[in-house]
């Protein structure tokens, strides 16, 4: 089923939750929205699940409005972020509850509830209460529930944020099989990057209650289109520079200590003036410059933080403190005061227009 | 050494009682104690004095009537008060309260005066709207109570899963505020069931509840038929405050929270 946003906007009194928002899914498919906290993901979920009545703009599923429509009439399933179960039903009840909504006899919701429990892998639980139940497998019920009343939309708001990190990843491919299987129309709140990179088809970033930027996981984190973007997804390091000059697919641009580097032009880039570059952490290498098309600076380090997968450097240079991670594959020869040589490739060298810090 | 206190304590407070349902065993024909052999002939006379009947039978009656009517009432008090942005709240939920901090003198007084103006007084309706306004503040304590622990979330799976309202509160929130709810109306009937001033405020010659009844004879010497009687009642209100243990335990209905 097709969900279109057009100009969506929710005020509480004077804070405008969701400002103006706007997007379109094809029917399957699946978008994250991701943001920091209070920037409205909730808010535009309870609107398109219609708890909260949107100050203006329109909802339309299919070819129908249904900003104004209450509720229990939108056949839209959601997953609340406490689960929501219904604690004095067994897992079986909770299940039944949105088919006996829609009338179906308790003999013919057997079938569906039990394929239901199938996918979610819970079936030796139909008879347990919902505080008879690990937390990742209430997340699962909660899951069956909305999906066996074959909603047109599905909303998930943090499915997996009170797991443990294991368990987290356990369900994050369980749940990309579900979503699979079923192929609804599917948004999803989620405070983990990877989460929303790794399960969605794109990815919505929200600020303030406005979109910053939609697209797919992969154009979103390498071609980010604004300065929070940029510094929202993964890690960076930001520098303030000028554009001298555009070379073929590459920009020339000046470092306030005299330095030159070069970065990657877009049809965007501008064709001079003051520019925010940004380098990802895990885009930095250690060791001499060994491409012509490379930039490089030299510093000293002045801490190494182990992570077990990886390892952060922050690193002293002429164009300020640079954050490095490398992974625990990369070997690193320096320590603690010692100097060192930083490279990487100028199409990691992100160029968006703007002055600023 | 506290132990040892709390028993005492405990004993002090339930001796009374002990004291009372030994007594109304005796064979003496005047109240002593202790007993003089063993006998259930009070209740055997008790069971047969009509005013003794016909007031347990009122008394009953008004507190079923009262619990009911403030079990409604106080359930949908909360709803109201929980509906309404928390500025109004507050001032709402202390005028809903506000019959508990008043002496029960007072109210009873103001009543009688009440219902003299609209030309009710005399008649159980007075005594049960009297009992209610008394009761129904515990109920809506209880049932907020409930209510409060009661995740909004519930509500909107309910009504995602395609329930209207009114099946959202049938399915979703009546089951979960179960215990406020049994708790309350229990409470209620307590309440009510052992009211004595309201109901001498209120009461006239046809019209008298069992307290009213026993404190009637409290001015003449003690009869052991009347001891039996008082026996019922205590025996009673205690086996309700135990039912009423079982289900909510009784720390939720004086908690200081108002
Ligand atoms: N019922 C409400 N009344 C008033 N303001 C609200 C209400 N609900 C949310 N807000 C405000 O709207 C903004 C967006 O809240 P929302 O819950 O949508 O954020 P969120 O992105 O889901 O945050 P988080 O990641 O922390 O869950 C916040 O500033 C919040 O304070
Ligand atoms: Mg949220």
């Amino acid at each position: 089923m097709h969900l279109t946003l057009s100009s969506v906007t929710k005020h509480y009194g004077d804070v405008r939750a969701v400002n103006d928002v706007s997007f379109s899914l094809t029917s399957g498919e699946r978008l994250s929205l991701l943001g920091p906290s209070g920037c409205g993901k909730t808010t535009l979920l309870n609107a398109i699940a219609g708890f909260a009545e949107i100050s203006s703009g329109t909802i339309r599923m299919g070819d129908a409005d249904i900003s104004r429509i209450p509720p229990f009439k939108r056949n839209i399933g959601i997953v609340f972020q406490n689960y929501a179960l219904f604690p004095h039903l067994d897992v079986e009840e909770n299940l039944y509850f949105g088919l006996k909504m829609r009338g179906v006899s308790r003999r013919d919701a057997r079938q569906a509830i039990g394929e239901a429990l199938e996918i979610v892998r819970l079936e030796p639980f139909r008879a347990r209460y919902p505080h008879q139940l690990s937390g990742g497998q209430q997340q699962r019920v909660a899951v069956a529930r909305a999906i066996v009343i074959r909603p047109q939309i599905l909303l998930l708001d943090e499915p997996l944020s009170n797991l443990d990190a294991k368990l987290r990843h356990e369900m994050r491919t369980d749940l990309l099989r579900i979503l699979d299987d079923l192929s609804i129309t599917t948004i999803m709140v989620t405070h983990d990057q990877a989460e929303a990179l790794s399960l969605s088809h794109r990815v919505a970033v929200l600020n303030q209650g406005a979109i910053e930027q939609i697209d797919e996981p992969e154009a979103l984190y390498e071609r980010p289109a604004t300065h929070f973007v940029a510094g929202f997804l993964g890690e960076s390091n930001r520098f303030a520079a000028n554009l001298t000059g555009i070379d073929g697919s590459f920009a020339k641009i000046a470092l306030p200590n005299g330095g030159e580097w070069r970065g990657r032009a877009t049809g965007s880039t501008p064709d001079g003036g003051p520019v925010q570059v940004f380098v990802r952490t895990e885009r930095i290498g250690i060791g001499p410059s060994d491409g012509a098309g490379d930039n490089g600076i030299s510093g000293t380090v002045r801490t190494v933080i182990y992570l077990g997968e990886e390892r952060r450097l922050v690193v002293d240079t002429a164009a300020g403190e640079i954050v490095v991670k490398l992974s625990a594959r990369d070997r690193l020869g320096s320590g603690v005061g010692d100097t060192v040589s930083l490279c990487w490739s100028a199409q990691d060298t992100i160029i968006l227009p703007g002055g600023g810090r | 050494m506290t132990r040892a206190i709390t028993y005492l304590v405990l004993a002090f407070i339930l001796l009374p009682g002990v004291v009372l349902i030994l007594t109304s065993f005796t064979e003496a024909r005047f109240v002593s104690f202790p007993p003089e052999g063993f006998t259930f002939k009070w209740y055997v006379l008790a069971a047969q004095k009509p005013e003794f009947i016909a007031s347990l039978k009122l008394s009953v009656i008004i507190a079923s009537v009262v619990a009911a009517a403030s079990t409604v009432l106080g359930t949908a008090t909360s709803f109201l008060l929980r509906s309404l942005s928390p500025g109004l709240q507050a001032p709402l939920q202390a005028l809903v309260m506000s019959p508990l901090v008043l002496p029960t003198v007072v109210i009873g007084i103001s009543m009688i005066q009440f219902f003299t103006l609209i030309g009710l007084v005399a008649s159980p309706v007075a005594v049960v709207i009297g009992h209610v306004i008394v009761t129904t503040p515990y109920v809506v304590r209880l049932v907020s109570d409930s209510l409060s622990a009661l995740p909004r979330n519930l509500e909107w799976a309910g009504s995602s899963l395609g329930a209207p309202d009114w099946r959202v509160l049938v399915l979703v929130i009546l089951p979960n505020i179960k215990v406020g709810l049994i708790g309350g109306g229990l409470f209620a009937f307590i309440m009510s069931f052992e009211n004595v001033t309201l109901s001498a405020f209120l009461a006239t010659p046809g019209l008298t509840t069992l307290p009213v009844l026993i404190f009637g004879y409290s001015d003449q010497a003690l009869e052991p038929w009347l001891v039996a009687v008082c026996s019922v009642t205590v025996l009673l209100t205690t086996a309700l405050v135990v039912l009423l243990e079982r289900t909510i335990g009784l720390q939720r209905v004086f908690s200081a929270k108002g």
